[in-house]
């Protein structure tokens, strides 16, 4: 188990926070941390609809939806950029 | 007895060649700056729009010194503070937090040039912009000490910029870059030019404005008073900008200039766009802090860069179009994030969210949602759920969070510089940041250190007691007891 720092934004909200991820977590598992800092406080539920992460290469790109299966360890490197979207 | 005019030039103009030592020990260049241009020409052409002679400074200032203890006495007779708004009240706990000590600093590199400049006015008008700087310290200490018996905030008055506190960090980077970091030629342009000819109009015009509107007739009364000693020691940059672009150093004055504005922009709207838009009574607002900028600051500052020749910076449309949107971002930070600042912020009232859409149309489509989901929460009887639990990432220039411009469109760069990653909050905070590598790649944000390991205990208590929070008083909290969020309970919005 690994510590990964990274940067993140909701797609909703305002401001890019810092997150750390533990490797071992899938990518949904994750996915649901980091919402926990911005859903309910900054950015209302969406009912029917699930968190997802995206991985920018800077914000100005779109960017690549993560599979949320997939382990943050073999995916996500240390202070990475990435973006909380609605799926 | 002469008028002044017959003895002006003579006294202020007194300058001498070198005989026993040479030029650069008199003006080493670490310190005096730079320059391919021989002194002669700065002598020559170094020419100020404003003159003052020492007997006319002494009367003057003591004039306003005493109209300024006189309305002090007076409201603290009344016991004034007693009676202003609590929201009104952060624009003195932010003010009183992020000047004073800064006035100290300015001190420093006025007396720097007094010593440096190689013209001789130059160095006259120094001399009195030190004193200056050094009144402003004393006042803008003095008024708030009265303070603290009612709100321990105020002592960060003296204490802020001795602490690492995130917004302390980031008003050090500031005036640290424009005085105690920079030469005795970039200061004139970094900070009597762009930061004082461009900015402080709006932060002690407008806040003085303001203030009489509130009732604060002791701040108005402060501010105003500070200002004049402003508009005049400002003027010491406005001929050394036409000196450096007529003699081949353009690309130092316009870089300089467009550093400068860039970061007095970010400032200016962080602490005064927010007070202006959100903390200011409703019946006392004059106009919106977009107004301001754009009757008093923008209208004046392009007149000046092209009389003077500058290039426009390259990000001014950007600059231009943030002003609908970056304060309103950088409110709901300070609102959110209260307990890492030392002033009490809130949110608006139905009222003030109409007039905040009357003057920036799109607030609504961009803001509302935010506001609405801590709303709720208040209405949901969860007021904690009003305060964050995370940190924000902080730009790596200029230490702000990076919430720019608005949702939706929130900016992250990077760029990576002997294998550490930074991050900014806009193109121009990167455009810096590469400009000066090496005087600003040692720099970390509070968050850096958190990550870096220097910051223990690594937990939320830890990064407070860190950041210089010794009692629970001193943390924001919110001025209203979250009463502006209770009136959407009966309001249609």
């Amino acid at each position: 188990m690994a510590a990964i720092p990274v940067y993140f934004l909701h797609e909703e909200d305002f401001v890019w926070i810092p997150g750390i991820l533990d490797s071992e977590d899938t990518v949904e598992q994750a996915a649901q941390k980091l919402a926990q800092h911005v859903v309910g406080l900054r950015v209302q539920e969406r009912p029917g609809k699930r968190v997802g992460i995206t991985l920018l290469e800077d914000s100005a790109s779109e960017g690549t939806l993560l599979d949320p299966h997939r382990k943050v360890g073999e995916t996500i490197e240390p202070l990475s950029v990435l973006k909380l979207v609605w799926i | 007895m002469l008028n002044r005019e017959d003895w002006y030039d003579l006294a202020t103009r007194v300058g001498w060649n070198f005989k026993y030592v040479k030029e650069e020990e008199v003006f080493p260049p670490e310190i005096a700056g730079r320059t391919s241009i021989p002194r002669e020409v700065y002598e020559r052409e170094y020419d100020a729009p404003y003159k003052v002679t020492y007997r006319e400074y002494v009367k003057n200032q003591r004039e306003k010194d005493l109209k300024v203890m006189a309305v002090k006495e007076a409201m603290s007779r009344g016991k004034l503070f007693e009676k202003l708004d609590p929201a009104y009240r952060a624009l003195l706990q932010v003010h009183f937090g992020l000047i004073p000590l800064a006035e100290y600093g300015a001190a420093v590199a006025e007396a720097r040039m007094a010593r440096f400049g190689r013209a001789a006015e130059w160095r006259h008008l120094a001399t009195f912009g030190c004193m200056d700087e050094i009144r402003h310290g004393q006042i803008q200490l003095l008024v708030p000490h009265e303070f603290v018996k009612y709100d321990p905030k105020y002592a960060w008055a003296h204490k802020c910029f001795w602490t690492e506190e995130w917004g302390a960090v980031a008003g050090r980077r500031f005036f640290d870059d424009q005085f105690l970091a920079a030469d005795a030629l970039e200061t004139p342009l970094m900070l009597n030019f762009a930061f004082e000819v461009g900015f402080t109009n709006l932060q002690f015009v407008a806040m003085a404005a303001q203030a009489y509107g509130a009732g604060d007739y002791e701040f108005g009364t402060l501010t105003q008073s500070i200002q004049t000693d402003e508009a005049r020691h400002a003027q010491i940059g406005v001929p050394l900008v036409s000196i450096l672009i007529k003699h081949g150093e353009r690309e130092k004055a316009d870089y300089l200039v467009a550093k400068e504005l860039w970061i007095s922009f970010r400032l200016i709207q962080a602490i005064t766009g927010t007070v202006m838009d959100y903390e200011i009574p409703l019946e006392a607002r004059r106009m919106s802090f977009k107004q301001f900028m754009q009757e008093w600051i923008i209208l004046q500052l392009e007149r000046l860069i092209e009389d003077l020749g500058i290039t426009r910076p390259w990000w001014w449309d950007q600059f231009i179009y943030e002003l609908d949107y970056a304060h309103h971002s950088f409110q709901i930070g300070l609102y959110h994030w209260r307990f890492t600042v030392w002033f009490d912020y809130r949110g608006p009232t139905p009222e003030e969210r109409q007039w905040l859409v009357r003057h920036y149309p799109d607030w609504e489509e961009k803001y509302g949602h935010i506001w609405d989901t801590m709303i709720k929460n208040v209405l949901d009887g969860h007021p904690e759920k009003t305060m964050a639990n995370s940190l924000v990432v902080l730009c790596n220039t200029c230490q702000l969070p990076c919430c720019f411009p608005h949702p939706g469109k929130t900016q992250l760069y990077v760029s990576v510089h002997n294998g550490r990653k930074y991050v900014f909050c806009s193109e121009p905070c990167k455009w810096i940041f590469e400009q000066e590598k090496e005087k600003f790649a040692g720099q970390k944000t509070i968050l850096d250190r958190l990550l870096m390991g220097e910051i223990q205990p690594p937990t939320p208590e830890g990064v407070l007691k860190y950041m210089g929070f010794d009692y629970p008083e001193e943390m924001g909290v919110d001025a209203w007891n979250h009463e502006w969020a209770k009136r959407y309970a009966h309001a249609a919005v």
